[in-house]
């Protein structure tokens, strides 16, 4: 089989939508209401994974970016942000957490961030 | 476990039940079905890392969380831009890994702002009661809906063979035939 012409950036897309989301003061809640693409799609997309065709067709009616922008027709690295001095997370703990604990929980976020960082 | 008499904001809870109903059709699962989380995890593409697999990266935390403090961690989402991966304590009950796990993926599908764990200055922990109330619902209804509930109650289920049906505790099952008011919704059926 031949290689594809071009591949679709699916990561570059939707840093682009957080953009126009960001820029119209909204957050991804509303984004899936104005768009009507389920949490699921978006989430699924944050994590790299490609939107299906229905989906990329709503996100680009919402947002007025143009999908042809990212199609790549060469391998291209993409350069890597800065680590960030403080990690964004979730999380599920005690409330309150003992210095001991708060230090231990420390340590495996900056862990989980970095192998998340290096996985490419 | 959430009281059940938590406020939310106005519509939320209509919004939580479709939310899971969409998604449960997604995963090709019937009302009464039980929740895989990992099926969850694996349909949302967010990778579930055991805490124990930390050891060699953050070996202090993992022998902490493991051996000295065994209940205070349950389960950490942690973002590297937009991308994230789940840490949760695989050394806890299977029933309190699984709401574990299904409460951090409701975080995902609710589209939560992530933020910083610990605060700066103190080092205590950040706690934000409404997502973290949203969360707990969310993840509820999504192990045990509202038609789940009903039909324990209706069918006489004791409580041990219903948290074993749904791979939750007990406490989960008590939680979600109150707060999904199925004892009242079971009486007007018949």
């Amino acid at each position: 089989m031949t290689d594809k012409l071009g591949t679709f950036d699916g990561q570059a897309f939707y840093e682009a939508l957080d953009a126009t989301r960001l820029a119209r003061r909204m957050n991804w809640k509303q984004v899936a209401e104005a768009s009507g693409v389920s949490a699921s799609t978006l989430t699924r997309m944050a994590q790299g994974k490609r939107p299906d065709v229905d989906s990329l067709a709503a996100l680009i009616a919402w947002s007025g970016l143009k999908a042809d922008e990212y199609v790549r027709t060469d391998a291209r690295q993409r350069t890597k942000a800065e680590p960030l001095a403080v990690i964004s997370t979730y999380l599920r703990s005690d409330k309150h957490l003992s210095p001991a604990s708060a230090a231990a929980l420390d340590q495996i976020i900056r862990a989980a961030y970095t192998q998340l960082r290096n996985r490419d | 476990m959430a009281s059940a008499r938590l406020k939310f904001r106005r519509g939320f809870k209509t919004e939580a039940a479709s939310l899971a109903h969409e998604v449960r059709l997604e995963l090709e699962l019937r009302p009464r079905d039980p929740l895989d989380p990992l099926a969850l995890a694996a349909h949302l593409a967010i990778p579930l890392v055991p805490l124990t697999a930390m050891r060699d990266v953050a070996p202090e935390a993992v022998k902490h969380f493991c051996g000295v403090e065994t209940s205070v961690f349950s389960a950490v989402t942690v973002f590297a831009g937009v991308e994230r991966r789940i840490i949760y304590n695989d050394r806890h009950a299977p029933t309190r890994q699984a709401s574990t796990i299904v409460h951090e993926l409701s975080h995902a599908l609710l589209l939560h702002p992530p933020h910083a764990a610990l605060d700066a200055g103190t080092g205590c922990r950040v706690w934000h009661d409404e997502i973290e109330n949203e969360a707990n619902y969310l993840a509820g209804v999504l192990l045990v809906t509202d038609v789940a509930a009903v039909h324990i109650v209706r069918t006489g289920m004791a409580t041990e063979d219903a948290a074993r049906t749904y791979g939750v505790s007990r406490q989960m099952i008590t939680y979600r035939i109150n707060v999904s008011g199925a004892r009242t919704r079971a009486s007007r059926l018949h």
